[in-house]
């Protein structure tokens, strides 16, 4: 690459978190595809010589360079296929807003912090979890559970970035874009990360990305179950007229790339051609199509029908699908929310784990479950209770990860872990090794080195199978 | 001489180490009774001003009522009822009985305090005997958390108020063959917020009017809005006022009890942060006057009078000779409350 190619592709990797909005959109195919070289060509117009957030990354060529956003060739796979000899895969789901660990993992009935609700015996012997999750615990034996949680963030924002780049300092790729490069295979035609939410979020649900990975890493964003929009050929549109409209597309990407360095516009491109292929499997949105007894059995709430799509998205392969439940943030009301949320989550979990199971995708598919945050033991004046990062809990089960094994401990109020403490990096670690990755590997982009996760932090051997 | 509701005094004040949810005399008037978050049931002997404790729930106790023969009724969020019999020199258990799987959320003793029904955050009304905690009969079809219940004074009929997203509703019941009599949905009282998909507001207490002609739901105007409490006509539905505290009732609407008392005064309870009230309504002209304009009437502020409290009112009971009263509080600094007060008043004339 030369310098000079160097220059411009660095003004385009610093521009891309710019872009993200847009780039997401396009992803997500909600434009006309010509559009994508506007998009680039006016991002770079505007916002060329801005500099990122991102992290300085170490580089094998001196600290602080910035990357360029080449990706290089895939090194040879590091991810161990599951028992089965299939791709692993995650399920996670992002419990937005931040989940009581007193209302579900980890009660304290009778503490002065407790709350009103019961703790209730499990498949576990000897371990006790909310009465509001009646059908985990009689499936705790499948679960991995760990009650330590010390992330110390009790901010929104930072907690979903960071809880999910399993690091505080930003720009590194979430795990959805972590999994979705390190599990990719060249064959890939399906995007590596989808991410379902339903609509009218709270702004943070979207903080996360794929970082310095850039675009083709990013996540596919459905909302509502609804696929892609705009990417499927309007009805009454000749079929001349669509391919003229393809090869004009093309024709203005081609003349965009002229003097450019390819790499984040390919980034982009493989974006595209990934959300429209998705598009092309449009009966992947097909709910309809399954039978009305999975539609109860998941639940028709949102969140419910969105774990379905889920599960139909990881029988299709794509490695990360990251489902968002909102929302937890109970700062008043607490328990009353809690009872709607964990009604919700309970059935929807163990429904998810037993279809997973029963198609046979649970042996290399790894579902967390976990929030941004946990939430104060102290019950507010309104009820609620409020942001808490010192000490909460979360979830895990499916493949690389020891099913019964309830994990670290709080005190006798919940305010302090008390044993088997877990910081946010060792949850970063511990995914990708129950996925078969190499945690300790390198990112190598642009020439330069990035850890891929956290090299401060461990993976949780505890827990691990 | 009648007494006037704008008068008072404190009598005491009964400090207690948890916040307070529900307070109760016996129907002897010999005891006050609270119980909040600690699982215990705080007492106090009034004529000696003694405290006791009282164990036997699991959970928050909630809720508590008196029936005859010298019962106090207590019920907590694991669904457990505990009679307490007040003959003696301390209250005493009499019985004990599960009669919910979840939390229980209202609980209501019919006019002869024979009687009384219970509603969990599942939908479930069961009906009892006071005397033995024998269960007598099940309201079913209800669907959303019941908040609230009163018996009709002929004590033949009963009320129930949930909390539907949207269209929070108040019912009547024949209680005898279980058929529901009216249903009437009241969207004035929904907060529902799609950002988060919950239903703040809904019917968050219940009374009837002890001459039968109308039904008191309380609730929040809004998401956070003023405490509200809404007079329908007990027969036909038809909203007739509306009596709108200055003070957000949002956040403690769920502890929002109203009571007809003193004779011709409607008491509602609320608060919000670091502070509450017992909001005293005149009922002009009798309760059941019907207006004659479409939709509710906003009873003027300046028809009430109000009793401030250092925290958040919680609960109300009045003392069967009818001058004496309760208001239990949750106290605490700053945004935790950590304890409780128990205040014992009473009205001048």
């Amino acid at each position: 690459m030369s310098g000079s190619d160097s220059t411009r592709s660095d003004r385009l990797s610093w521009t891309r978190r710019d872009m993200l909005a847009q780039t997401a959109t396009m992803a997500a195919g909600t434009f006309a595809s010509g559009a994508l070289v506007t998009a680039l060509a006016d991002s770079q117009r505007v916002f060329g010589s801005e500099r990122p957030a991102g992290p300085a990354p170490v580089t094998s060529t001196g600290a602080g360079m910035p990357a360029a956003t080449r990706v290089e060739p895939m090194p040879a796979p590091s991810a161990g296929p599951a028992p089965s000899g299939k791709r692993r895969q995650l399920l996670l789901l992002f419990q937005s807003g931040g989940a009581s660990q007193l209302e579900t993992w980890d009660p304290k009935p009778g503490a002065r912090t407790g709350g009103p609700y019961r703790a209730i015996a499990t498949s576990v012997p000897g371990v006790q979890i909310g009465e509001l999750l009646p059908h985990c615990a009689r499936n705790l034996h499948r679960l991995t559970v760990l009650r330590g949680v010390n992330s110390g963030i009790g901010d929104h924002f930072q907690g979903h970035y960071a809880l999910q780049a399993g690091r505080v300092a930003t720009g590194y790729p979430v795990i959805g874009s972590a999994v979705a490069k390190l599990l990719e295979r060249p064959d890939d035609i399906l995007p590596g990360y989808v991410s379902i939410r339903r609509d009218a979020p709270k702004a943070y649900t979207d903080v996360g990305d794929a970082g310095f990975l850039g675009a083709r890493y990013e996540a596919v964003k459905i909302v509502n179950n609804r696929p892609p929009a705009n990417l499927a050929a309007p009805a009454n549109v000749p079929a001349a007229a669509l391919a003229a409209a393809e090869r004009a597309r093309q024709a203005a990407d081609a003349r965009f790339r002229r003097g450019r360095a390819a790499a984040p516009i390919d980034g982009h491109d493989t974006a595209f051609h990934r959300a429209r292929a998705l598009m092309q499997r449009s009966e992947l949105f097909a709910l309809e199509q399954e039978p009305a007894a999975a539609h109860e059995r998941y639940g028709r709430h949102e969140f419910g029908q969105h774990c379905l799509l889920a599960r139909r998205l990881i029988e299709a392969g794509v490695s990360c699908v990251r489902v968002v439940h909102f929302d937890w943030d109970a700062h008043q009301d607490n328990f009353y929310w809690h009872q709607i949320r964990c009604a919700e989550f309970d059935r929807t979990f163990i429904t998810l784990l037993d279809d997973l199971s029963e198609r046979g995708l649970l042996e290399h598919t790894l579902v967390v479950a976990v929030g941004e945050m946990g939430r104060t033991p102290q019950i507010n004046n309104l009820g609620g209770r409020d942001h808490w990062g010192r000490a909460w809990s979360m979830a895990m089960a499916g493949c690389g990860v020891k099913p019964g094994v309830i994990h670290g401990a709080t005190n006798d109020e919940g305010t302090e872990v008390k044993s088997g403490q877990v910081k946010l990096g060792d949850l970063f670690h511990t995914y990708l090794r129950a996925l078969g990755i190499d945690s300790s590997q390198m990112y190598h982009v642009g020439g330069q080195t990035n850890p891929v996760a956290d090299p401060a932090a461990r993976p949780i051997t505890e827990v691990l199978a | 001489m009648p007494i006037d509701p704008a008068k008072h005094r404190v009598l005491s004040e009964f400090k207690h180490s948890a916040p307070l949810l529900c307070c109760e005399f016996d129907p002897a008037g010999r005891f006050a009774v609270a119980g909040g978050r600690d699982r215990q049931l705080a007492g106090w002997d009034l004529a000696s001003g003694e405290s006791f404790l009282l164990a036997g729930h699991d959970s928050w106790i909630t809720l508590a009522a008196r029936a005859r023969a010298d019962l106090i009724l207590t019920a907590d969020q694991t669904g457990v009822v505990i009679a307490w019999d007040c003959h003696g020199d301390r209250p005493e258990p009499r019985w004990r009985i599960a009669a919910h799987a979840t939390s229980i959320l209202t609980l209501a003793v019919d006019p002869d305090g024979d009687r009384f029904a219970t509603g969990d955050r599942e939908g479930t009304v069961r009906l009892w005997r006071c005397g033995d905690g024998q269960r007598t009969g099940e309201i079913a079809g209800l669907q959303h958390p019941v908040y609230g219940i009163a018996y009709h004074p002929d004590g033949e009929q009963l009320f129930t108020a949930d909390r539907q997203p949207r269209k929070p509703r108040w019912k009547r019941w024949e209680i005898a063959s279980g058929r529901e009599i009216l249903s009437v949905e009241v969207p004035a009282l929904s907060a529902y917020r799609r950002v988060e998909d919950i239903e703040w507001g809904g019917i968050r207490g219940l009374t009837a009017n002890p001459d039968g002609k109308t039904v008191i739901a309380c609730g929040a105007n809004d998401y956070a809005g003023p405490a509200c409490a809404m007079e329908f006509d007990a027969a036909t539905g038809v909203p007739l006022r509306k009596y709108s505290s200055p003070i957000k009732g949002f956040y403690y609407a769920a502890l929002f009890p109203a009571v007809f008392q003193p004779p011709g005064y409607l008491a509602v309870v609320g608060g919000d942060i670091g502070k509450g009230e017992c909001r005293l309504w005149r009922l002009a002209d009798g309760a059941a006057s019907v207006p004659a304009a479409a939709g509710p009437v906003a009873v003027p502020l300046e028809t009430s009078v109000a009793i401030a409290t250092a925290g958040p009112c919680t609960a109300m009971a009045v003392h069967p000779e009818g001058r004496r009263f309760l208001l239990a509080q949750t106290i605490g600094k700053a945004s935790y409350p950590d304890s409780g007060k128990l205040g014992l008043y009473e009205w001048l004339e």
